[in-house]
């Protein structure tokens, strides 16, 4: 287990109220917090930063692709949420990485990076935690150029549901981010 | 909508609002949130890419069930009041899915800016199976 140590570079993120808007419909939301002038962000809403992020900010997991999974998101906030108007500094960090014996052998790597959200006096607003995981056995791939038929199943789903089949039996999603990549 | 104070004065542990239930979901709402999120993986709209890499189409992006669950915790304790959002990414969400989204008060602890409430929330598919659990935590000014 690698000490964190890894940090990005800071980059500007200016809260938008269209893009808030934009997020609010897309959540199916009609709560008028998120259509004022002054709209609150939603609780997820700061994952659009990663959009922004400049070449080299992101700090890379090192994980291999084809078995990279999404496995848990989280956002703190250090007080009510910013607002439309705002202009937040993001940087990402290192926090955390540790590994667990996979269910069939093997072993689960996991990291944590960590956004933080600052305003232009330096103070911590919000922080977003990504857990990223690479499975122990491939699973299915973001990338199918680099699909090779291993990856497919390894594991049992666990529905009887006949679209499941195909899902990656560890729980949790691939990992966006592959738009330059298509 | 947010619920009306009353409500959100007479909370208590074990208090549960009414779930509220997505969909069927449509490609539409992928693409919306691919819009939205910024997050353009090809894997949530494009059938060919998705099935290139071997599944039997799109599927719904984690974080976009993630969103529903989140404007229905919103709605339930009110969008200023969010202090912690986390979810854990569970079964894949297809499209034509059904979600239902639940949620219960595990915890209330007195602050001297407002009570601070801890919930559950779930957000199930038609099947029962769990795509998103989370949990979170709501500051209710006094």
């Amino acid at each position: 287990m690698s000490a964190p140590s890894e940090a990005g570079a800071a980059w500007e993120f200016p809260i938008e109220r269209g893009k808030i808007r934009e997020f609010a419909l897309a959540m199916q939301s009609e709560a008028p917090e998120y259509l004022a002038p002054d709209a609150v962000v939603p609780p997820t809403f700061l994952i659009n930063a990663n959009r922004w992020a400049p070449e080299g900010a992101r700090v890379p997991h090192g994980f291999d692709r084809r078995r990279l999974l999404h496995g848990e998101q989280e956002y703190i906030f250090h007080g009510p949420p910013p607002r439309a108007g705002q202009t937040l500094y993001a940087a990402e960090r290192l926090a955390e990485r540790y590994e667990k014996p996979g269910r069939r052998g093997g072993t689960m790597k996991f990291a944590v990076i960590v956004t933080e959200f600052r305003d232009e006096a330096g103070t911590l607003i919000a922080e977003g935690r990504a857990t990223y995981i690479e499975t122990a056995k491939a699973t299915k791939t973001a990338e199918p150029t680099k699909t090779t038929e291993p990856t497919r199943t390894a594991e049992p789903a666990k529905t009887a549901e006949p679209a499941s089949a195909a899902q990656p039996a560890t729980a949790a999603q691939p990992a966006p981010g592959t738009e330059e990549k298509a | 909508m947010t619920a009306p104070a009353t409500t959100l004065a007479d909370l208590a542990v074990g208090s549960s609002p009414e779930p509220r239930s997505f969909g069927p979901l449509t490609r539409q709402m992928f693409v919306r949130y691919s819009g939205a999120s910024g997050d353009l993986n090809p894997m949530h709209y494009d059938d060919t890419f998705a099935q290139r890499a071997g599944y039997p189409s799109v599927f719904s992006q984690g974080m976009h069930q993630a969103a529903l669950l989140a404007t229905f915790a919103t709605d339930w304790l009110g969008a200023e009041n969010v202090r912690r959002f986390h979810v854990r990414f569970r079964e894949q969400v297809w499209p034509d899915d059904v979600l239902t989204c639940s949620g219960v008060v595990t915890a209330i602890e007195e602050q001297p800016e407002g009570r601070l409430v801890s919930v559950d929330l779930s957000c199930a598919r038609q099947t029962g199976g769990v795509a998103i659990a989370s949990t979170a935590e709501f500051l209710l000014p006094h």
